[in-house]
């Protein structure tokens, strides 16, 4: 009878930590992802001219690496709900690439990368692109980015 | 030399047309909705938009997958189990200002406004009405709204272990920044 009930016990604290677990796991980052595409913003958004729903099906959740001029850097919100981006801009005018990060850090980083040649990969999230509204552009967007200052280190 | 100025007038009412458009792909739409565990909100701050001033059209795009929660578990199960964002990766809303011509996009101000139109979620179309408030200030203009939708008008099943503690209400936040379109 002892043995039953600590048996359940174990089994209600696993149940219980698993849970746990689960509810306050770590968002997954692309830093300790190696990058399945390698593209550069032009040729990523030729694909989507191409044929919009089969280049999304192609990459969407995929880890995609982007070298390009890093044109800018946004801080969205505050404390907790603060969001960092980095934002590289492709040949074709309006078409951008926008990498969010995880952690202020990274802002602090790639502000002083502004203007400069960076290689960026995150997971992919989607084209951004309203065919009613071309004035406005289009972006890529790309989620849990990270950060290859030097690709020798992929 | 009437044709000349027929062609000036139309040259001038182009301009002010383009000049008329205010854009911003930075907006924020949150949404939130009270549950007996634990309440549940996410923020979208990269939603792409646009006013016209001078027909009060209005849109706005963006994608399921960047709206943020707080615990990355909850971000899995809405992009997984309740918008599906693999099949259905973006959200828009294309609607008019009904009452623009109430707002003065050269004065300063708050106006109050209208707001109605068709909001895609889960691939799946409704129209929405909401009131909301317009600021202009300078070249800026500011939207703000508050407005509830039914998950099961957007056909989101709440899986059935979770039925009773998930509200089919929830109450979208709109905080929208926009800048003159150059």
């Amino acid at each position: 009878m002892k043995n039953i009930i600590t048996l359940l016990l174990l089994i209600i604290i696993g149940v219980f930590g698993v849970a746990y677990w689960q509810w306050n796991k770590p968002r997954e980052t692309a830093s300790n992802k190696k990058a399945e595409v390698i593209i550069s913003i032009d040729s990523l958004y030729a694909a989507f001219q191409a044929n919009d729903s089969l280049a999304f099906s192609t990459y969407q959740n995929k880890v995609v690496q982007i070298s390009g001029l890093l044109d800018r850097v946004e801080k969205q919100g505050e404390g907790a709900n603060q969001s960092n981006f980095a934002i590289l801009l492709s040949k074709t005018n309006g078409i951008e690439a926008k990498f969010s990060f995880p952690d202020t850090a990274s802002n602090k980083i790639l502000t002083d990368l502004v203007k400069k040649q960076v290689v960026l990969k995150g997971f992919f999230a989607g084209f951004n692109y309203d065919a009613m509204m071309p004035e406005m552009g289009g972006t890529f967007e790309f989620n849990q980015s990270a950060i290859i200052q030097n690709q020798t280190h992929e | 030399m009437n044709k000349i100025i027929l062609l000036a007038v139309f040259a001038l009412f182009a301009t002010v047309a383009s000049a008329q458009k205010y854009m911003t792909k930075t907006g924020k739409i949150s949404f939130f909705s009270k549950t007996k565990v634990e309440d549940i909100s996410a923020t979208n701050t990269s939603i792409s938009s646009i006013i016209d001033a001078s027909t009060g059209d209005m849109k706005f795009v963006g994608l399921m997958k960047s709206f943020k929660f707080p615990k990355p578990l909850m971000e899995e199960h809405f992009n997984e189990n309740y918008v599906e964002s693999d099949k259905f990766p973006k959200t828009t809303f294309a609607g008019k200002i009904t009452n623009v011509s109430e707002v003065n996009f050269s004065k300063d101000g708050k106006y109050p406004v209208q707001v109605a139109g068709v909001l895609e979620i889960h691939g799946v179309k409704k129209n929405v009405e909401s009131k909301g408030t317009l600021t202009v200030k300078g070249n800026t203009l500011s939207a703000d709204a508050k407005f509830s939708v039914l998950l099961s008008d957007y056909n989101i099943t709440i899986p059935t272990a979770v039925k009773g503690t998930i509200n089919n209400s929830i109450e979208i936040t709109v905080d929208v920044d926009y800048s003159k379109a150059p």
